[in-house]
């Protein structure tokens, strides 16, 4: 297995800056948040919750890319998307249904399917930095998460 | 009221759980397909689930078959919360048993009223199934009348279960809520009580 990459903390050497068409805009609407999730005190520890489990999340998808287990990445990619949406950053949904669509496809290799797989990948993996820094903010916001889940 | 959450994703399962237990509900969790039949096979099981579609084990759909399989007066009120949302996989989910289909990210307000809903139609499972209890037990009782009673032709008491003979009066009051008056019919006044009003008189003159 590949190591596991750390949302929000990705060395700025694995992108060239030019490539990387972050808008100004965060990628959380609190507002909207907080009224979808119910107060934030929740979303401090979801957020908290999804900063741990993330990075296992993330190290299964680039796994699955590695050895072009289109099902593995597909069950992946379906997992992270349903941590992911709890917090509704719409361009990492996206991100994510296009690579899904592709595994769907099996589009993952192979001349233009190859390179349209790996910018996805690499979109993907600026987004969910970007995503970290957001929800390690919004954690250390709220009290640490002390309720056992499961 | 209790609520099963079955989600294999564990940010998930926090957020409907403490939103959950906000409302007043009493959640029991379970990380897969597998753990959320153990919770759901038992006939204590909850009346309220909220299911995951893709889940390591059995799926969501899975799980509706084989709850609706399950013989119970009061079957579990499911939601799917997925993130699927084509409205085939809305068939697909809906026909394999679930009551109601949630597409993530969900709005908290949403999932709020689709659970009232399904409180709703529980209440009315439970008063229903009630009422259906009372009529089968007034039924059982009714058929005790229908059945075959033992008569004495002459005296005509009944044999009880008791191995009893009772007046046919006090047999009926016993097994229903009639209650009798006594009187006399014209013939028996006739062939009976006349005669004998007349035997006593003339023994008097």
């Amino acid at each position: 297995m590949s190591q596991t990459p750390e949302i929000g903390r990705t060395p700025p050497q694995r992108e060239p800056l030019e490539r990387v068409h972050c808008s100004a805009r965060p990628l959380l609407d609190m507002e909207t948040l907080v009224r979808t999730v119910g107060s934030e005190e929740l979303v401090g520890e979801i957020a908290a919750l999804f900063l741990e489990e993330a990075p296992r999340m993330v190290g299964d998808v680039h796994e699955a890319l590695e050895r072009g287990d289109t099902a593995a990445l597909r069950r992946a990619l379906h997992a992270l998307e349903g941590a992911v949406g709890n917090f509704e950053p719409r361009p990492v949904l996206r991100t994510i249904r296009a690579l899904s669509a592709l595994a769907r496809a099996g589009r993952l290799t192979g001349g233009g399917a190859a390179g349209l797989a790996a910018r996805a990948r690499r979109r993907l993996a600026r987004q969910l930095d970007r995503l970290g820094s957001e929800l390690r903010e919004l954690a250390g916001r709220s009290a640490p998460v002390g309720r056992e889940v499961g | 009221m209790r609520i099963l959450v079955a989600d294999d994703d564990g940010v998930s399962r926090h957020r409907l759980a403490s939103t959950l237990e906000g409302w007043g509900y009493e959640v029991v969790l379970a990380r897969d397909g597998d753990e959320a039949w153990r919770v759901l096979e038992p006939e204590d099981r909850p009346p309220l689930a909220i299911l995951d579609w893709m889940m390591p084990g059995r799926d969501g759909p899975a799980l509706c078959r084989g709850l609706r399989a399950l013989p119970s007066s009061t079957p579990t009120w499911v939601i799917l919360l997925t993130a699927r949302a084509a409205g085939t996989d809305v068939v697909l989910g809906l026909g394999a048993g679930a009551n109601d289909y949630l597409t993530k990210p969900y709005d908290q307000a949403e999932l709020k009223a689709r659970l009232e809903v399904g409180v709703r139609v529980i209440g009315l499972q439970r008063e229903l199934a009630e009422r259906v209890r009372q009529v089968e037990q007034a039924l059982s009782e009714v058929k005790q009348l229908s059945g075959l009673l033992p008569i004495c032709c002459y005296c005509k008491r009944i044999r009880s279960d008791e191995d009893y003979w009772q007046q046919v009066e006090v047999y009926v009051a016993r097994h229903t809520d009639a209650q009798f008056t006594h009187g006399v019919c014209p013939t028996c006044m006739d062939e009976r009580v006349r005669p004998e009003m007349e035997r006593w008189r003339r023994s008097r003159s």
